[in-house]
């Protein structure tokens, strides 16, 4: 009983616990929509929308899995020749560190004046922000390793190349994985924030629209579909993380990532 | 005729930022072809500094040490070793972690598969074959560590308290195990512990090492009868030697006068 809890019944009620208390509240204190419109408004402009939301979703979709992939490409490979060159990481790493604690979405509205309105400007935002994760984790992943297991390398007289491609590399999946889950939420986010600072174009663009038409329910459906993205790509992390590596399981999950 | 293992006069100081600091004073120490060696001392005595020069993995700051004659600069071949964690791969087989020195080297796989199946037979792992290590106690981890370190049938097999992290019970039973996989494979065996029970039941003599900076404090024979079952641990001359054994760790070697 308990078990089943905590498996499918316990998320379950509290989705329906979060929605019950959003329309709860609009029957009780009966607010004007453009405040909080109810579960059913927010439906009924979901559909009434219909036809527009596929440029808008695509867009959005764009944005975020080319600065994701982006994220996934430029993090690896660099987290590969920080590791790999003792030199270069003491040249990176102050760098990195400062780059790191500087918000990257306060670089939005730069990156707008650089690139323009447009696809390259979203993009990049959402790879900016979803950049250090997959670099930080994946380098931690492959410096990570029990310092013994190196010795037994060097024992059994393992090149260094073997090393490379059958300890350090495997090791680091499962922090590869932790921290694309991590881009991937971030690579939403970042998408949205370029959609928000300037473009015609996107469900974060059409928040920013909705917001001003004072049109609350379209906001709030434009919101439900980022979540719906969102979640679409994190579950597609999840999904080849266990394919990738079946040996961790329960070493990552949701829970890892929260 | 020469000593399986000769360490002669070997030292090793690092450098640290208040100076050189020395980890082992010269010792020296013959280990004959078959024997069970525990190297037995606290923390800091520089024991597995001492192993990892014997493995190759550490130079000697001043000494030299030879296996079989030839002096060791790099790791030699014919040494199996097994660590305090059991060091197996996560994303490997049970099989494939014992198969790792074949991998590693570029052997043929399929001549060794046997060999490591029959390992993992001989530590007791049967059927466990296509296990992940996660799917192991860390007795069994251990386990595999040790077929491991068998499967290239090497010389020497250097442990370094390769059942430190072990509770007391599981602990024992390995002791036993090794004992039992040791006279199945007769091989030298050079093993640290920081357990003075296990280095006298599992040895043929133990070498007393003292803490800051590591020396060879004394080295006993240990004369009990093979094989040696788990009670020989009441035996009075196995408590004797613990105690022996015990007093040359706990009682400084330097007087008061001299330690000033």
């Amino acid at each position: 009983m308990g078990e089943r809890l905590g498996g499918a019944l316990a998320p379950t009620l509290a989705f329906g616990g979060v929605l019950a208390l959003w329309q709860g509240a609009v029957w009780v204190l009966a607010p004007p929509p453009f405040i909080l419109p109810g579960i059913g408004q927010v439906l009924a402009r979901l559909v009434a929308f219909g036809p527009n939301w596929p440029r808008h979703v695509a867009a959005t979709v764009e944005g975020i899995a080319l600065g994701f992939v982006a994220a996934v490409i430029f993090g690896t490979a660099g987290a590969v020749v920080i590791v790999s060159s003792d030199v270069l990481r003491r040249a990176i790493t102050p760098l990195l560190v400062t780059i790191q604690i500087v918000p990257k979405i306060a670089f939005a509205p730069l990156i707008l004046v650089w690139f323009g309105i447009g696809l390259t400007s979203r993009a990049t935002i959402a790879f900016l922000v979803a950049f250090f994760p997959v670099l930080v984790n994946t380098a931690v992943g492959l410096v990570q390793v029990e310092p013994e297991l190196l010795d037994l390398a060097r024992s059994i007289k393992a090149r260094p190349a073997w090393v490379f491609f059958r300890i350090r590399f495997p090791n680091s999946l499962p922090y590869f994985f932790a921290g694309l889950r991590v881009a991937s939420t971030l690579a939403v986010i970042g998408a949205v924030i370029g959609e928000f600072v300037g473009s015609d174009v996107g469900l974060g663009y059409l928040i920013v629209m909705a917001n001003n038409q004072i049109d609350t329910a379209l906001g709030l459906a434009a919101i439900f579909l980022i979540s719906v993205v969102g979640l679409a790509l994190y579950g597609a992390v999840l999904v080849i993380e266990r394919l990738c590596t079946p040996w961790a399981a329960g070493e990552g999950g949701l829970e890892a990532t929260l | 005729m020469a000593a399986f293992i000769e360490i002669i006069e070997v030292e090793k100081r690092y450098a640290t930022r208040k100076g050189p600091q020395t980890a082992l004073r010269p010792t020296s120490l013959e280990i004959g072809a078959g024997e069970f060696v525990s190297i037995v001392g606290p923390s800091g005595c520089g024991k597995t500094t001492l192993m990892k020069m014997v493995a190759g993995l550490l130079a000697c700051t001043r000494g030299e040490i030879r296996i079989d004659g030839v002096p060791v600069h790099e790791p030699p071949d014919g040494v199996g070793m097994v660590f305090q964690t059991p060091t197996l791969l996560r994303w490997r087989t049970v099989l494939d972690n014992v198969l790792l020195p074949v991998a590693a080297g570029g052997l043929p796989r399929a001549r060794y598969e046997p060999i490591a199946r029959e390992l993992i037979r001989l530590v007791g792992l049967e059927g466990f074959a296509q296990h992940y290590p996660r799917e192991l106690s860390g007795g069994m981890q251990q386990r595999v560590a040790i077929s491991r370190a068998l499967l290239l049938e090497p010389r020497l097999l250097l442990m370094d308290e390769p059942f430190g992290a072990l509770d007391a019970m599981t602990r024992e039973e390995m002791n036993l195990e090794l004992q039992r996989i040791w006279n199945e494979r007769p091989k030298t065996v050079l093993f640290i512990t920081h357990s003075i029970d296990e280095a006298v039941f599992l040895s043929d003599r133990v070498v007393v090492m003292t803490a800051r900076p590591g020396a060879v404090r004394a080295v006993l024979d240990v004369e009990l009868p093979r094989p040696r079952a788990r009670h020989v641990r009441e035996h009075p001359r196995f408590v004797e030697y613990v105690g022996r054994i015990r007093h040359l760790i706990f009682t400084d070697q330097r007087k008061p006068e001299d330690a000033r």
